[in-house]
Parts: structure tokens; C-alpha cells; sequence
């Protein structure tokens, strides 16, 4: 009887092609556009390069450097670039080249356009720059230079070249953040430089880089991250003139030149999952159509109560029990769902290569279970009163899509302010819970925290079936 | 008769303060053809929801093949065959699936459930049509699988609610030579309608019902010779007298003459050569007629004379 | 008007899913519009720190305070999957262990000797986490070298945490020959029109095109092309109807956003953005006019609704920004009717850049979508009527 029944529902379910073909091109489509959209926002590992503009009141090598090391730049003005400072450039950039080693390249945080001031406030207004920075003269240049001047008198050439190589070094250092130098062991730095071109002169010039810093300022439009961004970056740069002037003034004494080789952070790496939070909004995809499932369960109750159809009542008086017929249509149901689950994760995972993090077959127990969940839930609703039935789809999926909405697949954010403020909302929503166990199937080592996701989706089937079979435990009715 | 198939026994059912069965009694034999006959709204599809268990009734017992029928008896419902009023079919299957859909909930053999769908797409004569869906079916095509849906696993009874309305004559013959042949291989027959010949040419019982409640029961024999009229004799006149009128009530056996729209109309109790004393009268009259015929009493007759009314609605 | 009161009574069996879909985008706006105050003064986008202080040493809350004073601070507790999660939805930007025995070890620490004194939680690189680990790296430099210069070493925590809390001077700037904003219209209102669309789209396929395929229903219509009712009258008082029904939605809609803004609309933006959505009106429901014509099932009508409404919200930045898409994704979106609504209600919240010339462009540009659908409803609906004879 039972696998007769199931036969005959699952044929039924198949032949409704309309249905069928919209719940398998539905997430596919949805899932193209995603990719299409969101693809990209996180490439670079979520860093985007901000233009700024950089308007030069007082011309700082230093900072140019800097900034180049930073991403690329370009002036609306031809200048002349000293001998060091093409060295120091083009030092960095080899430097950089040795230490990327092919896989990942260093994002280009920013994109600095030197001109003059009401270009760059024109830049500024077109939205082309996010900001400009004023590099302007100290208040106190005249003390420096008479510090300077005092300096110079006092050290000999040799020195100098040994200070100012030393510096170098470890302003390329500090660049490298730590240790790498590839500065040759074996031959000293002094040594080095010479070898590299590099004079008495540049040295002394160096030297004046570094103490002669300049005031930087920032102008922008409207606040937001990439504003902060560099603001931080010209504090950051602010400290790293401070430590290496200071290192500079320490002169010879042992321990300090080295401050910059030191490592102090280890990297703890918290998982080998997919890291990219565009993939969140794949998961709620998977977790959404296996929600679906309450728009084809709707029907489960309405074929087999004699109050709610004809074929109810046709089926309440045939020999089976109306509890072989429902268990057969809820298997039936669950049987298609989980086929059009499948074929979404299929689609996901093989054509538009979405990284589940390594445990495929996990995903689909996860969408399974996750689809009998909202088969359930049909089944449930389905068996509601006497709301009609083209009303009962409606509600259904209204209630998907907010389920959805506050699991984050259409704004990502969503679920974690709900996680900060109200973190019962996502423990309790079904499509959250689906989409979490995707997550943690991807970011977590263990299954634990996955199989706490099942779990729940089984606490809710069992609970949506069981009020389901409460609702429809009737077996006579008072009005037909 | 044999053995007792059917037994209702004051069946009460109340819809809120409408009282859509009054104390209804009814008892059928195996081997019949019942028919039940009433109309709109008179509580034959209420009988019928309650004889299979579907509504919930106030009063009264219920018993099938001498057991109570109870909506957990599964070994009684295998013995039934329900072909309901509205047509239950599923529009994603084709007819041979929707009877081997149906039929599959009686029966589990594989075998012998092919047989038996076979057997009844030949016994509604479907054969040409197995493999079309039932929205490309017409109506009369659509009943008679909704039919096939009920009979294929060879019921003892069977109950059909109203399965020719909108029907075909073509198919409503067909359907109703069907019952006949299904009541000839052994099956018990429950039929329900409002359409008197259909019952008339089937049904070798007959129960009338009005408001909830039997009025009468027998056979169309039986039930007719309930009432006075035993014959009906209509005149075309272009005028009548009122000589003539009561001339007509004089005649013997004559209870009652009416005149409208050109249509003499003498009710008849009984007696003997009645037919000839009116013509007889009328040629006394000298007065000019045209057609004249004699009908026997219908169930429409019994039905207006106990009730009061119509059966059918007039449209 | 026999038709047009059909067709309302028809409508009345939809309300109850009309009124469904505005409640719950009132429950989910109202918060979302409200969260955050607009502002004027440069406000730094801080970076979520969570500091774990597992030394519990002056030294280390010195180190957490220094961060405190730049940063937001979160307190988690010390589990990583909690952590975990945190920083994979960006609620936490950069997570740092100080290290038990961090004291110690910043004490013995030699010249260039290097010592794990920081656990760093890593999720994925990000220029807030490259910018504390700079500061962490010169905030223990500037210790080593303050201490080397002979501070005790928790004058020096204190300098470098003194130094490193230096700011750069910020300046909030309105260029000048700027086009002043509308005050009234802020980017936190302009949310709500921005995820109107998806929400237009879904109600109008839901109703309109659901009605219309009750109505558009073979037995039904042959019973209307014989009765009566001319066929050209009945097509009219339909798309009478539909209008009618399309302005009270629409009509809705801005009562609610009433709600939301919290009065009467002001402001010229203001206006030209219901302006804009009142356009985009017509568009969702001709487009829900062009779906009924293809006679879809109860259930394929509400696919139909979901993958038109978030497949065009989506591309065309109603749910995020159009300015975190791509270029290319941007240059697809044009032929949606949702770009140019998402477009034209950005520059009018001063997202985008903009002039009201370019806001005209984006009302002729839907516009155009207007005729475009009448004109495919036109064939559709000849093609139907071609076929039937």
C-alpha cells in the first residue's frame, strides 16, 4: 500500500513540471546573479584600493615612497626623482616581488594621484578620490634643519654612510614588516649600498628624509571606511617616521637597530574553511529552497482530508488508512525536495565552483535533512483550518522569504546583528539554521556544532509532523 | 432476500441548528440496486458521508455487512466502492495511472490489480483513452473514469452520489446499463439522485426523501400504489365548459379535473375502463379535441402528492 | 462597470497576502532606517577589536587601553568558534591573545629577538587587520626603544601608547561648486525606496498578475466574450482595474514610508524619490500584466515574483549598494528597470554623484521601460489571441 501510495505521489509531484522546473531554475538563476553581483566584492581578500589624491605643498620623498609601496600612483606632473629615491622605489618593489611568493599578490591599498589642490578638490567632488591629503610643511622646520646642520658638523663621512645604511635597512625592514631583509649577510650594509650605487650624498640625504617630517593632513567628503583607512595609514606612517628617526638619533647604540627585525605576533589561523562571507549567501540559497518544501507539502493534508478536497474523502473511505496515505505523501514530498536540494548544490558546487570547504557529502545530508524540515512544515501548514489553498502558498512563502530576509540572503548582515542582539532569532529560524550548518560544516574542524544543526532540524520536523498528524488525526468530520 | 448489506437505524445529524437527518432508518438487502431519491438538499449526500464515516453524526447506528462501521474499518471500506459527486481525479495522472492510483489503496497484488484496472477501463469503456490526461477528457469521458476510479477493485457495495449530473445521454445510458451490469456480477448498488426515470429504470428499491427524513420506500411498484392516482388522462381542448368539467367529476373513479393551457387533465384511483367512459363523455359533449393520451403515475406523482411539491426544481 | 467590480472582488481575496508583505517590510525597515544618525563631523569607521587579556598584568591593560582608546573595543569571551563567527560577519575586525606571560617576556626580551607575545586570529586578510598588526608591531617597538632610552617599562607602555594615539588632522569638506544635499532626504531614509523595488515586484506579481490569471482563466473568458460586455470594454475596465489597483499599492507603500520618515514627506529629493517610485510602480505591474499573459500556476506565479524581485534587486543594488558592484556586473544591470531606479534614488541621496539632469535621465530611462512592456504585452497578448482562433 505504502510504497504504492509513494509511487504514485512521487509521479504526481514530478509531473508537476511548472513547479518542478521553476524550484530547480529558481536557485540556479538566483544563484548565477549572486555570483555575478557578489563575486567579486570580496576578491583581494576583501580589500578594495581607495584613490586618494595627495596635494604636495612641500615636497616629501619620504611619503612618496611610502605611498608607492602602498599601491600605485601617478602625478598630473612630471617631476625629477632623486637618484635615492628611485633606488628606495625600485628596492621595495624587488623586495616585494622576493616576498610574494606567486600565490597571493599584495593588494594595492591605495591609489595616490598627486596634483595640485583644486584638481584634487575636483577629484574629490567626482567621487574619483576619497580623500586628499596635504602634506605641508612641519611648524618647526627651522629647528630641524639647525639640528641637522649641527649633526652633520659632528659626524664623519663614514659615519654617516654607516647610519644612514643602517636606517635604510631598516626602514626596509619595517617595510617588509620584519626580518626578511634580503639585504646580503656576509656583506655589510654599508657595503651593500655602496655596491648598489649609492653615495655619500644619498646617505645624507636620507638622513634628511627622515628628519624632516612633514604635517599631513586630511580632507574628505563623507565618512566611511575607506576614509578611515587612510587616516590610519598617515598615523601609521607618522609612527614609522617617529621609530626610525628615533632609531636614527640612537645612532650606535646596540639593540635598538634591531627593533625592527623583532616578531612579535604569531598567526593563529581559526579555520580552513571558506572564509569569503559572499558564500553565506549561497548557503541561505540552499537553506531557502529547502524551505520550499512547505510550497509543495501544502498538499499532503488538502489530498487526503475528506474536508478539505474530493480526493480526501475519496481516499478517507478507500481501505487504507489515512496515516499510510499521509506518510506516503510526506515521503513523496520529501523525496522531490531533497532531489531539487541536490540539484542546487550540485549546481552550485560544480558549475559555479563555490567552495563548501571539503565535506560535499555532508552538504547534502545537510540540504536533505534541511528540505524534509521544510516539507514538514508544509505538511503542517497545509493542514491548518480551512484557509484556502492558493492563500496557504502565498503565506508559505511569504514566510520563506522573511525567513530568509533574516537569515541574510538578500542584505548578509543581517544574521549578525540578529547574532549580537537577539541570537535566539537565528537558533530559532529555520532557514538560518540550515544556512548555519553549511557554515559550520565549512569554518569548523569538528562536526559538532553541524550536527547541533541537524539536530535542531530534526526537533522541528518532529514537531511540525507531529502537530501535523494532531490536526489531521480527525477522522470524522463534522461538516464536509 | 439474503443477507443484510446496509443497516441505518435513526440516524440523526445536525449541522449547527439545521437538522439535515431525522431519525433516517433504512435497510439494505444484498443484490440490490437502492436507490435514493430526493431533492437538492434533502440529506442524500449527508446519508451517504455518514454511512462511510466521513461526518461525524448525532445519533443513531451504523451497520455494514452486520458490523458497525467505524472510520478504522478498513476490512469494511475494502468491500465498498465510492464514486462521489464532485469528479476526484488527479490532473497529473493519466487515466490508467489514476485507477491503478486508486485501486492500489484496496488492493496489493500487483497482478491482480492490473487485471482489475484493465477490467474496468474496459467495463467504462475507456480503452482508447488510458493514456490521456484527464483535463483533455470530456465531461461525460471524465465521469465515467471517475467511476472506474471507484469499481475497479470489485466492490460488494457500491455507493455512486449523483454520477450522471452533467452527463451525456450517451454516457449517462452507458453509465447507468454499468450499474445494471456491475449489480448482475453480485455487487449491491446504493444510487443517489434527484433524477426519478434514472431511478425508475434501475432501481429495484427506491427510498424518497424530504427534509432528513424517509417519506416513503419501495419498490417504483410499491410506491406508486401508495397514492390514489393510478392513471392520468390528458385532453387537448381549446375550451372547456363548465358542463364538461363537471361532467368529468362525475365519471366514475374520477378524483379530481384540471384545466390549464389548453390541457385537460382527469386523475384517476383505480377502477376499469376509465379511458372509455371519458371518451364516451366527450362525445356526449360534442365538444372538439385533439390529442388524447393516458400516463401512468410517476415517481414525481408519489413525491408531489406526499410532499406537497416537486421533486425537481423547477427551471 | 461590472468588470471593474469583479475584478476588485477578486482583489479583496489578495489582501490578506498585500498586507502580509507590508508588515513585515515595515517590521524589517522601520529598525533598519532608525539604527543610525546622520553626520556632518568626520567620525572614524572603527575597527572592532576584541582583546583577549590572558596575562592580566599592568603592562597588558595598558596595552588593551591603548587599544581601547582608538578602537571598539568588543569583549568576547575566550572561545574561538565564537570568535570565529564574529570576525567571519565582520562584527569583529582583528582578534589579539595577549599572550599569558606577556609581561615577562617584553622584559627579557633582547635586541632583535623576536617573542610570540600576541596570538593573532586570522579569518581572512583585510585592511583593518594589516593596520592592527602594524600597530601592535610599533607599539612594541616603541617600547623597546622608549625602554632602551631608559624609561621603566611602564612609562614606555604609556609613551607608546601616547604616541601611537597621535591623529591625524580630518577635515569633513563640501568641495566647492558642490551640489548642496537635501538634508531631508538622507541615506538612511533612502533605504526604504531602495528596497522597494524587490518588494513592488513581488507584491504586483503576487496580486495583480495572480488576479489576472484568475480572470484571463479559458472557461472564464469564453464566458465573457460571449456575454454582453464588448471585448474592448472588458479590456479596458481591466486595465482600469489594474491601474486603480496598482496607485493603492503604490499608495500604501507611501503611507508606510510616512511611518518610516515619521511625517509628510519634504524636500524636493524627497518628493522626486516617490516620484521615482511611482514610475517603478507602473513598471512592476506591466511586467506583472507581461507574466499573466503566459497563464502560470499559483505556485509558479510566487517563483516567478521571488526570481524577477531578487534576481533584478540584487544586480541592480537594492540590496547593496550599486557602488560595491563591479563595473561589469553594473554595465548588465543597465537593461533592468531596477538599475535605473536604484540609480536615480542613490544620486537623489547623495550616494552618488548626480545632478537632477542626471536624475531626469534615469525617470526617461524607466520610462522607456513603460513602453517597452505595453508593447510586449501588446504582441503577447495577440500572439494568445492569434492562437486560440
Amino acid at each position: 500500500m505504502f510504497l504504492h501510495n509513494l509511487k504514485y505521489e512521487i509521479k504526481m509531484n514530478l509531473r508537476a513540471k511548472e513547479v518542478i522546473i521553476w524550484m530547480l531554475l529558481f536557485p540556479c538563476v538566483l544563484s548565477v546573479l549572486y555570483k555575478v553581483a557578489f563575486g567579486n566584492i570580496y576578491e583581494n581578500g576583501g580589500i578594495k584600493t581607495v584613490p586618494v589624491a595627495v596635494v604636495e605643498n612641500r615636497k616629501d620623498d619620504m611619503f612618496r615612497i611610502m605611498m608607492s609601496w602602498m599601491g600605485e600612483s601617478k602625478s598630473t606632473h612630471e617631476e625629477e626623482e632623486s637618484n635615492l629615491v628611485k633606488w628606495l622605489t625600485k628596492t621595495i618593489k624587488e623586495k616585494e616581488e622576493n616576498e610574494s611568493t606567486g600565490e597571493e599578490e599584495k593588494p594595492l591599498l591605495f591609489h595616490a594621484i598627486y596634483c595640485r589642490e583644486d584638481e584634487a578638490y575636483r577629484l574629490l567632488e567626482d567621487g574619483d578620490v576619497k580623500g586628499i591629503i596635504f602634506v605641508d610643511a612641519d611648524g618647526v622646520p627651522a629647528d630641524t634643519d639647525a639640528k641637522k646642520d649641527d649633526a652633520a658638523d659632528k659626524e664623519s663621512d663614514e659615519e654617516i654612510t654607516e647610519w644612514g645604511s643602517e636606517a635604510v635597512k631598516a626602514f626596509l625592514d619595517e617595510l617588509g614588516e620584519a626580518g626578511h631583509a634580503d639585504i646580503n649577510e656576509g656583506i655589510s650594509a654599508a657595503d651593500y649600498l655602496t655596491s648598489e650605487g649609492l653615495t655619500l650624498e644619498d646617505m645624507v640625504e636620507f638622513k634628511d628624509m627622515l628628519n624632516s617630517s612633514s604635517r599631513l593632513s586630511l580632507k574628505i567628503k563623507s565618512n566611511g571606511m575607506e576614509q578611515s583607512s587612510i587616516k590610519r595609514f598617515l598615523e601609521m606612517y607618522g609612527t614609522l617616521i617617529k621609530i626610525t628617526g628615533k632609531l636614527a638619533d640612537g645612532g650606535n647604540s646596540p639593540g635598538t637597530k634591531n627593533v625592527m627585525d623583532i616578531v612579535v605576533i604569531e598567526d593563529v589561523k581559526l579555520t580552513d574553511g571558506n572564509t569569503d562571507q559572499f558564500v553565506t549567501y549561497m548557503y541561505n540559497m540552499i537553506a531557502m529552497v529547502a524551505l520550499f518544501g512547505m510550497t509543495v507539502a501544502l498538499h499532503i493534508a488538502l489530498y487526503s482530508e475528506a474536508n478539505l478536497s474530493d480526493f480526501g474523502a475519496r481516499r478517507s473511505c478507500s481501505a487504507t488508512p489515512k496515516f499510510t496515505t499521509i506518510m506516503a505523501g510526506l515521503c513523496a514530498c520529501c523525496f522531490t525536495q531533497i532531489f531539487c536540494v541536490s540539484v542546487c548544490i550540485t549546481f552550485q558546487a560544480l558549475v559555479l565552483r563555490v567552495d563548501f570547504g571539503g565535506r560535499l557529502p555532508l552538504v547534502y545530508l545537510g540540504g536533505a535533512i534541511g528540505a524534509i524540515m521544510g516539507v514538514s512544515m508544509g505538511f503542517f501548514v497545509g493542514a491548518i483550518g480551512r484557509i484556502k489553498y492558493e492563500a496557504k502558498i502565498g503565506i508559505s512563502m511569504a514566510v520563506v522569504m522573511t525567513l530568509s530576509f533574516m537569515s541574510g540572503l538578500m542584505v548578509s548582515g543581517i544574521k549578525a546583528i540578529l547574532e549580537m542582539h537577539a541570537p535566539i532569532v537565528n537558533d530559532l529560524n529555520p532557514v538560518a539554521i540550515v544556512a548555519d550548518s553549511f557554515y559550520y560544516l565549512s569554518v569548523d574542524a569538528d562536526t559538532g556544532r553541524y550536527f547541533g544543526k541537524l539536530a535542531a532540524m530534526c526537533i522541528y520536523t518532529v514537531i511540525f509532523i507531529a502537530l501535523g498528524f494532531l490536526l489531521t488525526r480527525r477522522r470524522k468530520y463534522e461538516s464536509l | 432476500m439474503g443477507e443484510t448489506v446496509v443497516k441505518i437505524a435513526n440516524l440523526v445529524k445536525n449541522y449547527k441548528e439545521l437538522r439535515a437527518l431525522d431519525h433516517l432508518s433504512l435497510t439494505i438487502e444484498k443484490g440490490e440496486i437502492f436507490g435514493l431519491l430526493g431533492p437538492n438538499g434533502s440529506g442524500k449526500t449527508t446519508t451517504i458521508s455518514c454511512l462511510l464515516s466521513l461526518l461525524a453524526y448525532n445519533e443513531g447506528t451504523i451497520e455494514l455487512f452486520g458490523q458497525p462501521m467505524t472510520p478504522t474499518s478498513y476490512d469494511l471500506k475494502a468491500r465498498i466502492g465510492v464514486i462521489l459527486q464532485n469528479v476526484a481525479v488527479f490532473d497529473e495522472l493519466n487515466v490508467y495511472e489514476n485507477i491503478d492510483c486508486f485501486c492500489g489503496l484496496y488492493i496489493k497484488d500487483k497482478a491482480r490489480r492490473r487485471q482489475y484496472v484493465d477490467e474496468a477501463i474496459e467495463f467504462v469503456g475507456l480503452n482508447d483513452f488510458t493514456g490521456f490526461k484527464p483535463k483533455k477528457l470530456s465531461g461525460g469521458l471524465l465521469r465515467r473514469l471517475n467511476i472506474a476510479c471507484g469499481i475497479a477493485h470489485k466492490p460488494e457495495l457500491i455507493i455512486l452520489d449523483e454520477p450522471t449530473v452533467a452527463v451525456d445521454p450517451q454516457s449517462r445510458n452507458k453509465i447507468l446499463e454499468g450499474i445494471e451490469e456491475l449489480n448482475k456480477n453480485g455487487a449491491t448498488v446504493i444510487y443517489t439522485t434527484h433524477y426519478m426515470e434514472e431511478v425508475e429504470q434501475i432501481c429495484t428499491r427506491i427510498a424518497i426523501m424530504d427534509h432528513g427524513k424517509k417519506i416513503a420506500e419501495g419498490t417504483s411498484g410499491e410506491l406508486k400504489r401508495l397514492i390514489k392516482n393510478t392513471e392520468t388522462v390528458t385532453i387537448e381542448m381549446k375550451e372547456v365548459n363548465n358542463a364538461l368539467l363537471n361532467t368529468m367529476k362525475g365519471l366514475p373513479n374520477v378524483y379530481d379535473v384540471k384545466w390549464e393551457a389548453g390541457r385537460l387533465k382527469i386523475y384517476l384511483a383505480g377502477g376499469e375502463h376509465n379511458l372509455l367512459n371519458i371518451m364516451d363523455a366527450l362525445k356526449t359533449s360534442g365538444t372538439g379535441f385533439g390529442q388524447v393520451y393516458s400516463e401512468l403515475p410517476t415517481l414525481n406523482d408519489v413525491f408531489l402528492e406526499i410532499t406537497g411539491k416537486e421533486l425537481r426544481d423547477k427551471d | 462597470m461590472k468588470v471593474f467590480n469583479l475584478f476588485f472582488k477578486i482583489v479583496r481575496a489578495k489582501a490578506g497576502i498585500l498586507f502580509l508583505y507590508i508588515a513585515i517590510f515595515l517590521a524589517i525597515c522601520f529598525p533598519m532606517v532608525h539604527s543610525n544618525k546622520a553626520k556632518t563631523d568626520f567620525e572614524e569607521s572603527s575597527i572592532s577589536v576584541c582583546v583577549i587579556d590572558e596575562d592580566r598584568t599592568e603592562t597588558s591593560k595598558s596595552l588593551k587601553d591603548a587599544i581601547a582608546a582608538r578602537n571598539k573595543l568588543v569583549e568576547m569571551p575566550h572561545d574561538k568558534q565564537k570568535i570565529m563567527d564574529a570576525m567571519f560577519y565582520e562584527m569583529v575586525d582583528y582578534t589579539v591573545v595577549i599572550k599569558n606571560g606577556y609581561e615577562e617576556m617584553l622584559k627579557d626580551m633582547g635586541d632583535g629577538d623576536s617573542a610570540a607575545l600576541f596570538d593573532a586570529y586570522k579569518m581572512r586578510d583585510s585592511f583593518q587587520s594589516a593596520m592592527m598588526e602594524q600597530y601592535l608591531s610599533n607599539y612594541i617597538r616603541l617600547v623597546k626603544v622608549f625602554t632602551k632610552d631608559g624609561m621603566s617599562l611602564k612609562d614606555a607602555c604609556a609613551s607608546a601608547g601616547e604616541e601611537l594615539g597621535k591623529e591625524v588632522e580630518v577635515e569633513v569638506v563640501t568641495p566647492p561648486g558642490s551640489e548642496v544635499l537635501d538634508a531631508n532626504y538622507t541615506d538612511n531614509f533612502a533605504l526604504f525606496f531602495r528596497l522597494l523595488p524587490y518588494l513592488l515586484i513581488a507584491i504586483m506579481v503576487n496580486v495583480l498578475s495572480a488576479i489576472l490569471v484568475t480572470l484571463n482563466k479559458k472557461d472564464q473568458k469564453m464566458r465573457i466574450e460571449c456575454s454582453s460586455v464588448r471585448m474592448s470594454s472588458y479590456m479596458s475596465q481591466i486595465f482600469f482595474g489594474s491601474g486603480v489597483l496598482t496607485i493603492l499599492i503604490w499608495g500604501l507603500f507611501m503611507v508606510s514610508g510616512m511611518i518610516v520618515y515619521g511625517g509628510m514627506y519634504t524636500g524636493l529629493h524627497c518628493w522626486l524619490a516617490v516620484f521615482n517610485s511611482l514610475i517603478f510602480a507602473l513598471i512592476a505591474a506591466l511586467m506583472a500584466i507581461l507574466i499573466s499573459t503566459f497563464n502560470p500556476s499559483g505556485t509558479v506565479v510566487n517563483m516567478i515574483a521571488q526570481i524577477l524581485g531578487l534576481g533584478m534587486s540584487f544586480i541592480c543594488g537594492a540590496f547593496v549598494s550599486q557602488s560595491y558592484l563591479g563595473e561589469g556586473v553594473l554595465a548588465f544591470a543597465r537593461i533592468f528597470p531596477v538599475y535605473w531606479f536604484e540609480k536615480a534614488n542613490d544620486m537623489l541621496a547623495g550616494i552618488q554623484k548626480g545632478t537632477l539632469a542626471d536624475v531626469r535621465t534615469c525617470f526617461i530611462a524607466e520610462c522607456g521601460y513603460i513602453v517597452l512592456f505595453i508593447v510586449l504585452i501588446g504582441v503577447a497578448s495577440a500572439r494568445r489571441g492569434g492562437k486560440k482562433g
